[in-house]
C-alpha cells in the first residue's frame, strides 16, 4: 500500500481511496449503482411529492372516473376518478413508511429476544426457539392475511406490526447465533470476572458484530416487504382506503383490468422499480460485505 | 443419521403444534364471530349461542386446543359447522391444486433456471450472458402476483389465450392443463432468474477450483468437464433452493390462487378467514404450516445429505 | 454420494406428473349444460330450508323443491303448485289443503303426502332445529293430518306474511321426511325435494350440478343440466362470460355499458330486494342531536355516490321499500344538497368547526368506494371522517357493540315489506338495529301491520313507518340496489326480484 501511495497523485490518492472504501466497492459495482440511483429517485419522490404534482391525491371526482391518460391526467385517473400518477408518486411514501418501521420493529424484537434466547439458560433459548420456529412455520403471506383479517382488516399501525412480527425470528437467529459466539469468548468470561455488567457486554460486543449480518438481511429485505405490503392491500387486507399504496392501486386496477389496464401497468411498474432498487442495492452490499452469504 | 432425521422430525412437530398454539390464541382474542357473519338478520341471540356451542366456542381456550390436537391426531380436522362436512374432505379437495402448483412451477423454473445459468457461466461476459443477468434480475424483483396480474392481463383479457378462472373441469387433463399454464408462468418467473443466477455463480466458482483445473490438465473435454463434474457439484445449492422454493411457494401462492380463482389450499384458507370459518381455518392452517415446515425440513436434509458440514449444526 | 445432483430432479418430476394424474381422476365433464354463476358468486353451506345461510341456496330451493303454491314467473303472484286446492277459513287462522296425487320426490324417496307437509313446515319451530326462519312460521300452531293428501294448517292468529312470503318461499318447502330421517346432517349437502330439478352432484368451492327431474309432477322445465358456479369476484365472473364460461351472470354496474353494446350478449337489470343507507349511531353524540343529523343529510350528495359507487345505474331510492313491495312510499321526499344550510345547523348544534368522526364499512369494494366519497363529502363542512373498512361481519361491529359514528350499510329483505321493517325495532337495539333508534310508537305501529290482512291498509301502515323514519332522520337512503345479468343468445333467463327461477328457464334458439 504505502509504494502505491508514493506514485499517485493527490487526486488519484482520493479517488483510490474512494474506490477501495466499502462505499466505492459497493457504487463500483454496475448493480449497486443502479440500486442506488433507484433508490435515491424513490426517496426523492417520496419526499417532494406534492412539488412533482399539481393534483391530491385523494380528491375524487367521480364524473371524471377511469379516465385514459391526457395532458391533465398523465396516467388517467382511478375508479373515483382521482389522478393516478399522483397516487403513484405517493405510494412511494406508503412503501417506505410501511417498509421501514416493519424492518425496524423485527430488528429490535430479535435484538431483544435474540440475546435472551443466546444468553439465557438453555431452556429459556430452547423456548425461544421453538416461538422462533413456530412463527417461521407460517408461510408469510398466510401469517399476514390471517391476522389482518381476523383484527379487524386493513390497519396501518396493525399492518407495519404484523410484517415486522414476521420478519423478528429470523433477525432472532442471526443475533443469538452471534451471542453464542461470543459467549464462548473467553474475552466476555474475563470481562464478567471484572464486573462488567451484562448490558455493557450486550452492547459493547455482541451487537457490534451483530450488526453486519443483520443489516444485510434487513437491507435484503426490504423488497420483500415492500412486495408483502402491496399484496396485502392488493388483498384489501393492507392499508385503510384511501391511502394511495401501490398494492391498492393494483387492487382498483384488478378490478378493472378490461376497460382501463393502466392502473395494473403503472401501478405494477412502480412496484418492480421499487423492489429492483432496494434488491440490487442489497444484493450488492451483500457481495461486497458478507459473500458467504451468497450460498444461502 | 437416524437420530437427526429424528431429532428434525420432533422439532417439526413441536414447530407445527407451536404454530397452532399461537393460531388458537389469536383466533380468542379476535372480534366477531361466525354465526352471526353468516347467518345474517335472522340470526337471533340463542341461534348464535346454539351455534357457538355446536362449535364449542364455549369452552376454554385449553380444553378446545386439547381437542383440536385430539382429534388431529386421530386424523380429524374438524368440522364445517354450516354444512357438516369434514374439513378434512375440504383441504385436501384443494390440497392437489396447490401442491401441483406449486410442484410444476418450481421444476419449470429448474428446468428453464438450471440451462440457462449454464449457458450463461459457460459463455462468461458474453452478451447473452449480460442480457441474462438483466433478464434474471427482472424476473426476481417481478412479485409473483404481479406477474400473475400481468400474464391475466396480456394472454386472458386481451389476447384471450387462456381461461381465467378456476382449476379446470376434473377429470379434463387438458382442461387442468390449461388452467395451469398462466399461474405457473407467473409462479415460475421469478425462480427461473433466481435458478439462473444462482446456477450460474455457484458453477463460475467451481470452474475455479483445483480439482477442475486438474482435469482440465488431464486433457479432458471442456464439455465433460463442464457437466460431468462442475455442474454436479453446482447443482447441490440449486438442490437446496428447490426444496426451499417448493415450501416457498405453497404459501406463496395463495395470490396467485386468488387471482385466478384456482381453488387451492390459500384460496380456502383466504375464504376460510374472510367469513370466519374456523374449523376449515385451523385445519387448512394446519395442512399449510405442516407442509411448508416439511418441505423446509427436506430442503434441510438434502442439504445435510450432501454436505456434511452442515449437519453437525 | 456425488451422484445425486442432477437425476434428483427425476423424482419430482415424476411426483408431479402422478399428482397431476390422480387429480384428473373425476367424472367427465358435462358438455351441454348452461353454467351460471351463483346468486352473488356465494358458494353454498346448508341446503336445510331451515337453516339456509343466504345466497344461491335461494336459488336452488326455487328449483329444486315443491309447495304448495308458488310464485309465477318473474312476478309475485300465485299459482299453486303441489297443492290441488287451498282454502283459507274466514277468521284467516286455518288454511286447508288438499294435495296433487302422485308427487314423487327425488332419489325414490316415494311420493309426497301431507305427512311431509306437516313434517316440514313443523320443523321450523321444533327447539331442536333451531331454524333461523322460525318467524316466517311464527303463528302456526299445527298442522292437522285430515287424510293422505289433506291437511289443515291451524295458526294462534292471522299473519299476512305466511300467506305471501312464507309458503311460496323457502320456508314452505316441502322436503321428503323420509329422506330426512335417512339421510340426517346429510340432508344440508343433499338435499331431496319433489321440485323439477334435483340436486345432481356438488364439488364444494367448485361447483353444484342440477339435473332436471324427470317424474317431476308438473311441466318439465327445459333446460337440462345447470351447473352453477361460485365465482366471488365480479371481475372475474365477466372474464368468464366473456370467454365463454359462463352463459349467465351478475355483472358489475359499470360493465352494463359495455354489455349492453354488444350484439351478442343481452342484460337485464333484475330488482333487487335490498335496502342501501348511510346511517348514524344514534345513541352517541354528534349523531343524537337531530340537527347534527339533518346536516349530514344535506351534505351527503346521493347522486355523487350513484354515480361513483353505482355507476349512475341504481335507482335512487328516497325511502326503504323499494318500487313493487306493498307500502312503496312514491311521494317520499327527495333531499338535495344545501352545504349552506348544513354549516348553519351545524353551528346551531355547537359544531361550527365540524368534529371528528369514525366511518365504517363492509370490506367489499363498493362499500370501500361508497365511503370514500362520503368521506370527502363530509370534509366540506369540517366532518373529518376516518374510514374504518371491517372484515368478518360489520354486523358485529355497528350492531352488537357500539361505536359512536356513521356507517355504509345494505341489508337484503324478502317479498314481504313486514320483514323490511323488523330490524329497527327497540329491541333490536344492540342486534341488527344498527341505526340504535327506538321509537316505541313505530314499533306498535309496526306489530299491528303484521295483522292485517287487507293490502291496502296495510300499505298505509308501512307508509307511515317510513315517514317516521324520515321525520326522525334515522339515515340518508341511497338506493335499492340493481342487479345487472348478462346472459347469452342461448337462453332465456326467468327471474323474481334477484333470484333466478331456472324452473322457468327456456333454451332459445
Amino acid at each position: 500500500m504505502p509504494r502505491l501511495e508514493l506514485t499517485l497523485s493527490g487526486r488519484q490518492l482520493i479517488w483510490h481511496r474512494f474506490r477501495t472504501s466499502s462505499l466505492g466497492k459497493v457504487l463500483g459495482q454496475f448493480s449497486g449503482a443502479l440500486g442506488t440511483i433507484l433508490i435515491l429517485a424513490i426517496i426523492f419522490v417520496a419526499i417532494f411529492a406534492p412539488c412533482l404534482t399539481p393534483h391530491d391525491p385523494d380528491v375524487i371526482d367521480v364524473f371524471n372516473k377511469l379516465a385514459p391518460p391526457s395532458k391533465t391526467h398523465l396516467m388517467g385517473t382511478d375508479e373515483l376518478g382521482r389522478d393516478l400518477f399522483t397516487r403513484i408518486l405517493y405510494g412511494s411514501r406508503i412503501a417506505l413508511i410501511v417498509s421501514l418501521p416493519a424492518i425496524g420493529i423485527g430488528v429490535i424484537i430479535s435484538m431483544l429476544l435474540g440475546v435472551i434466547a443466546g444468553y439465557g439458560s438453555t431452556w429459556v433459548g430452547s423456548l425461544l426457539l421453538i416461538l422462533f420456529d413456530s412463527v417461521r412455520a407460517f408461510p408469510t403471506i398466510i401469517f399476514a392475511i390471517t391476522i389482518m383479517a381476523l383484527t379487524g382488516g386493513a390497519n396501518l399501525p396493525i399492518l407495519i406490526a404484523v410484517i415486522g412480527i414476521t420478519r423478528f425470528p429470523g433477525y432472532s437467529r442471526l443475533i443469538r447465533v452471534q451471542t453464542l459466539k461470543v459467549r464462548e469468548n473467553d474475552y466476555i468470561s474475563a470481562a464478567k470476572g471484572t464486573g462488567c455488567s451484562y448490558m455493557r457486554i450486550v452492547f459493547r460486543h455482541i451487537l457490534p458484530n451483530a450488526i453486519g449480518p443483520l443489516f444485510i438481511q434487513a437491507a435484503m429485505d426490504i423488497p420483500v416487504v415492500i412486495t408483502i405490503e402491496a399484496g396485502l392491500s392488493f388483498l384489501g387486507l393492507g392499508v385503510p382506503p384511501p391511502t394511495p399504496s401501490w398494492g391498492a392501486v393494483l387492487r382498483s386496477g384488478y378490478a378493472y383490468v378490461r376497460t382501463s389496464p393502466w392502473m395494473v401497468v403503472f401501478g405494477g411498474l412502480a412496484l418492480i422499480v421499487a423492489t429492483l432498487g432496494f434488491t440490487l442495492l442489497g444484493e450488492t452490499l451483500r457481495d461486497v460485505f458478507d459473500p458467504k452469504l451468497r450460498r444461502a | 443419521m437416524f437420530t437427526f432425521l429424528i431429532r428434525r422430525l420432533g422439532i417439526t412437530v413441536i414447530t407445527v403444534m407451536g404454530s397452532m398454539i399461537i393460531l388458537f390464541t389469536l383466533i380468542q382474542l379476535i372480534p366477531g364471530d361466525m354465526a352471526t357473519t353468516l347467518l345474517g338478520p335472522r340470526a337471533t341471540p340463542e341461534l348464535v349461542e346454539s351455534l357457538r356451542i355446536r362449535m364449542g366456542l364455549d369452552k376454554p381456550v385449553i380444553v378446545q386446543l386439547g381437542h383440536f390436537f385430539y382429534n388431529l391426531l386421530r386424523g380429524d380436522l374438524g368440522t364445517d359447522v354450516l354444512n357438516h362436512l369434514p374439513v378434512s374432505m375440504l383441504v385436501f379437495h384443494a390440497l392437489p391444486y396447490t401442491v401441483v402448483l406449486a410442484l410444476s412451477s418450481i421444476i419449470i423454473a429448474g428446468l428453464l433456471g438450471v440451462p440457462l445459468g449454464t449457458y450463461a457461466a459457460s459463455h462468461r461476459n458474453s452478451l447473452l450472458d449480460k442480457i441474462t443477468g438483466i433478464v434474471s434480475i427482472s424476473m426476481i424483483t417481478t412479485p409473483p402476483f404481479l406477474a400473475g396480474l400481468f400474464a391475466l392481463l396480456i394472454f386472458s383479457v386481451q389476447l384471450n389465450w387462456f381461461p381465467t378462472i378456476g382449476g379446470g373441469e376434473a377429470g379434463d387433463f387438458l382442461d387442468q392443463l390449461a388452467h395451469l399454464i398462466l399461474p405457473v408462468a407467473s409462479l415460475a418467473l421469478g425462480w427461473v432468474g433466481y435458478i439462473a443466477r444462482l446456477t450460474r455463480s455457484t458453477l463460475l466458482e467451481e470452474l475455479n477450483a483445483d480439482y477442475i483445473r486438474t482435469a482440465r490438465a488431464k486433457g479432458l473435454s471442456e464439455r465433460v468437464v463442464l457437466y460431468k463434474h462442475a455442474l454436479r457439484e453446482a447443482l447441490i445449492p440449486v438442490i437446496a433452493v428447490v426444496g426451499i422454493g417448493f415450501g416457498n411457494l405453497l404459501g406463496g401462492a395463495v395470490l396467485t390462487e386468488i387471482i385466478f380463482h384456482r381453488p387451492g389450499l390459500g384460496y380456502l384458507i383466504f375464504n376460510a378467514v374472510k367469513s370466519r370459518n374456523f374449523p376449515v381455518l385451523q385445519g387448512g392452517l394446519v395442512i399449510a404450516v405442516f407442509l411448508y415446515s416439511l418441505a423446509n425440513l427436506l430442503a434441510d436434509l438434502s442439504h445435510g445429505f450432501t454436505d456434511p458440514r452442515i449437519r453437525l449444526e | 454420494m456425488r451422484k445425486p445432483g442432477i437425476w434428483r430432479l427425476w423424482l419430482p418430476l415424476v411426483a408431479a406428473i402422478s399428482l397431476v394424474l390422480i387429480v384428473g381422476i373425476t367424472a367427465w365433464g358435462n358438455d351441454d349444460a348452461i353454467r351460471v354463476r351463483s346468486r352473488l358468486g356465494n358458494h353454498i353451506d346448508n341446503m336445510d330450508p331451515a337453516h339456509y345461510v343466504g345466497g344461491e341456496e335461494y336459488n336452488i330451493d326455487l328449483a329444486i323443491h315443491a309447495k304448495l303454491y308458488r310464485y309465477k314467473p318473474g312476478s309475485q303472484e300465485l299459482v299453486l303448485d303441489a297443492a290441488e286446492s287451498v282454502e283459507i277459513s274466514e277468521d284467516s287462522t286455518k288454511i286447508s289443503f288438499v294435495l296433487k296425487q302422485g308427487i314423487q320426490f327425488h332419489e325414490g324417496y316415494g311420493e309426497l303426502t301431507a305427512e311431509d307437509v306437516k313434517f316440514s313446515f313443523e320443523r321450523h319451530l321444533d327447539p331442536r332445529e333451531s331454524s333461523e326462519y322460525k318467524d316466517d312460521w311464527q303463528t302456526l300452531c299445527r298442522v292437522d293430518i285430515t287424510g293422505k293428501y289433506t291437511g289443515d294448517i291451524i295458526l294462534t292468529q292471522p299473519y299476512a306474511p305466511l300467506f305471501v312470503s312464507t309458503i311460496p318461499y323457502t320456508s314452505g318447502s316441502i322436503i321428503s321426511k323420509a329422506a330426512f330421517e335417512d339421510l340426517g346432517d346429510k340432508f344440508a349437502t343433499h338435499p331431496i325435494g319433489a321440485g323439477p330439478y334435483r340436486w345432481a352432484e356438488w364439488i364444494p368451492e367448485e361447483k353444484i350440478v342440477l339435473e332436471r327431474f324427470d317424474d317431476y309432477f308438473g311441466e318439465l322445465p327445459d333446460i337440462k343440466t345447470i351447473v352453477i358456479l361460485p365465482i366471488k369476484d365480479d371481475k372475474a365472473a365477466e372474464l368468464a362470460f366473456d370467454s365463454g364460461e359462463l352463459d349467465e351472470t351478475l355483472v358489475s354496474l359499470e360493465e352494463i355499458g359495455r354489455y349492453r353494446d354488444d350484439p351478442n350478449v343481452n342484460v337485464a337489470l333484475v330488482n333487487n330486494l335490498r335496502y342501501h343507507w348511510v346511517g348514524f349511531n344514534m345513541q352517541h353524540p354528534p349523531f343524537d342531536d337531530i340537527r347534527v343529523r339533518e346536516a349530514v343529510r344535506y351534505v351527503v350528495d346521493v347522486d355523487e355516490v350513484l354515480q361513483g359507487a353505482f355507476d349512475g345505474v341504481a335507482p335512487r331510492a328516497n325511502a326503504m321499500l323499494a318500487p313493487g313491495i306493498l307500502g312503496y312510499w312514491e311521494n317520499a321526499p327527495q333531499h338535495q344538497p344545501d352545504i349552506d344550510e348544513a354549516k348553519s345547523l351545524l353551528a346551531a348544534a355547537g359544531y361550527p368547526d365540524g368534529f371528528e368522526i369514525e366511518l365504517s364499512a363492509a370490506s367489499d369494494p363498493r362499500s370501500s368506494l361508497v365511503v370514500q366519497i362520503v368521506q370527502q363529502q363530509l370534509a366540506q363542512v369540517g366532518i373529518k371522517a376516518t374510514i374504518k373498512i371491517v372484515e368478518g361481519s360489520l354486523y358485529n361491529y355497528v350492531g352488537k357493540e357500539d361505536h359512536p359514528g356513521m356507517h355504509y350499510y345494505s341489508y337484503s329483505a324478502i317479498p314481504d315489506p313486514g320483514y323490511w321493517f323488523e330490524w329497527f325495532t327497540c329491541d333490536q337495539v344492540g342486534k341488527w338495529n344498527v341505526w340504535k333508534w327506538c321509537n316505541a310508537e313505530y314499533d306498535q305501529i309496526k306489530d299491528k301491520a303484521g295483522l292485517i290482512m287487507d293490502r291496502e291498509e296495510r300499505a298505509q301502515l308501512y307508509i307511515k313507518l317510513q315517514q317516521m323514519m324520515d321525520e326522525d332522520i334515522t339515515c340518508v337512503w341511497l338506493t335499492n340496489g340493481a342487479s345487472p345479468h348478462v346472459y347469452r343468445d342461448n337462453i332465456k333467463p326467468v327471474y323474481l326480484t334477484m333470484f333466478s327461477q331456472y324452473h322457468y328457464w327456456e333454451e332459445a334458439e
